[in-house]
């Protein structure tokens, strides 16, 4: 049974600690605002077509991804992969603006095969740089599973 | 990060999304734990609703940009708390003291029974706490609001403060003694 604060101190901590902001929906909103207008650093990627050329016509015209957008694919995409999540996902992106290696660190559920479970997410993050980025971008793809949790990942 | 799921997902897993970038995630820990992060800044600050909407703000969109750097070496909650209490001091080291405003009156109190005069009661109560506390001195009246009215632990406090638990167990016990005095009154 909890007990009543009786002394005035102790009734002022009581009703501090039952009040609710009223102003946290306006607050929340700035602050999904702000992290909207927050820009994180990222490179551009070259998209590559399927004979290995960066050039999307005769004038030698590029096309660029962020790698932000890419990473935002790889995460949506490894995050409906049953029994995994994705805890880093790095691009190594080269001096001419190529994807050169992508390293994905996995957390697998407990009980996955764990192979299998790599082998899954490689094909899936290669078909989103197949999607994204051209047929002719064709990093090595590291994947780690750094750990196992019991339950699902993606809420644990 | 889906929504649907019935089992509420734990802060590791929130942190591990936003970190690659998942918005969602990372606003679902921005509701879970803002409400009490702006409780707790409105109190150090002062009672000014401007000024704890402002180091709230400044702390998450800090979080945000540095998730990479939380270890989990102490709870997410604990961190958030610490950016919070930084961005605060950075505040009060830039600002005149900012007086306590009527609004502390509108301020939302649950109320147990529906009952009108507990809330008054409640609210001048209030009113009479954010003044002791403003008396204070800064760590004594960080430590008090971090223990009883947000409940963290003595270590958690330390840490949030960047100091030690013997520290915290000084600045609680000084600074429930000068609070008790201060609201005797209304014994």
């Amino acid at each position: 049974m909890a007990l009543t604060p009786t002394g005035p101190l102790e009734r002022a901590a009581a009703a501090a600690r039952a009040e609710e902001p009223a102003d946290w929906p306006a607050v929340s909103d700035g602050i999904r605002r702000k992290v909207r207008a927050t820009v994180l650093p990222s490179r551009r990627i070259v998209v590559v077509g399927a004979d290995g050329s960066a050039d999307q016509d005769e004038h030698g015209s590029h096309t660029y991804v962020s790698s932000r957008v890419v990473r935002a694919r790889l995460r949506q995409v490894l995050g409906a992969t049953p029994g995994v999540a994705a805890e880093r996902i790095d691009l190594t992106v080269d001096d001419d603006d190529r994807l050169a290696r992508v390293e994905v660190d996995l957390v697998c559920a407990y009980g996955t095969v764990l192979p299998q479970a790599a082998d899954v997410a490689r094909l899936a993050v290669t078909a989103v740089l197949d999607d994204l980025l051209g047929a002719g971008t064709r990093p090595p793809v590291d994947v780690e599973v750094s750990d196992v949790v019991v339950g699902d990942p993606r809420l644990t | 990060m889906s929504t649907h799921d019935l089992e509420p997902p734990t802060d590791a897993a929130l942190v591990r999304a936003a970190r690659l970038g998942d918005e969602d995630a990372f606003h679902e820990l921005v509701d879970r734990h803002g409400p009490g992060m702006l409780r707790y800044a409105r109190r150090l600050v002062g009672g000014s609703d401007a000024d704890a909407a402002e180091v709230v703000q400044e702390a998450f969109i800090s979080a945000w940009k540095s998730l990479d750097s939380f270890r989990g070496e102490s709870s997410l909650r604990t961190w958030l708390f610490r950016l919070v209490h930084r961005r605060a001091m950075d505040l009060q080291r830039h600002r005149r003291p900012t007086p306590i405003d009527d609004e502390l009156l509108s301020r939302v109190v649950r109320s147990a029974d529906d009952n009108p005069l507990q809330d008054v009661l409640d609210s001048e109560l209030l009113e009479a706490l954010q003044a002791a506390l403003d008396e204070l001195p800064w760590n004594q009246r960080a430590a008090w609001l971090l223990r009883e009215v947000e409940g963290l632990g003595y270590e958690e406090i330390a840490r949030t403060l960047g100091t030690t638990v013997a520290s915290v167990r000084g600045h609680l016990h000084r600074g429930r003694r000068q609070l008790a005095e201060r609201m005797a009154r209304w014994r």
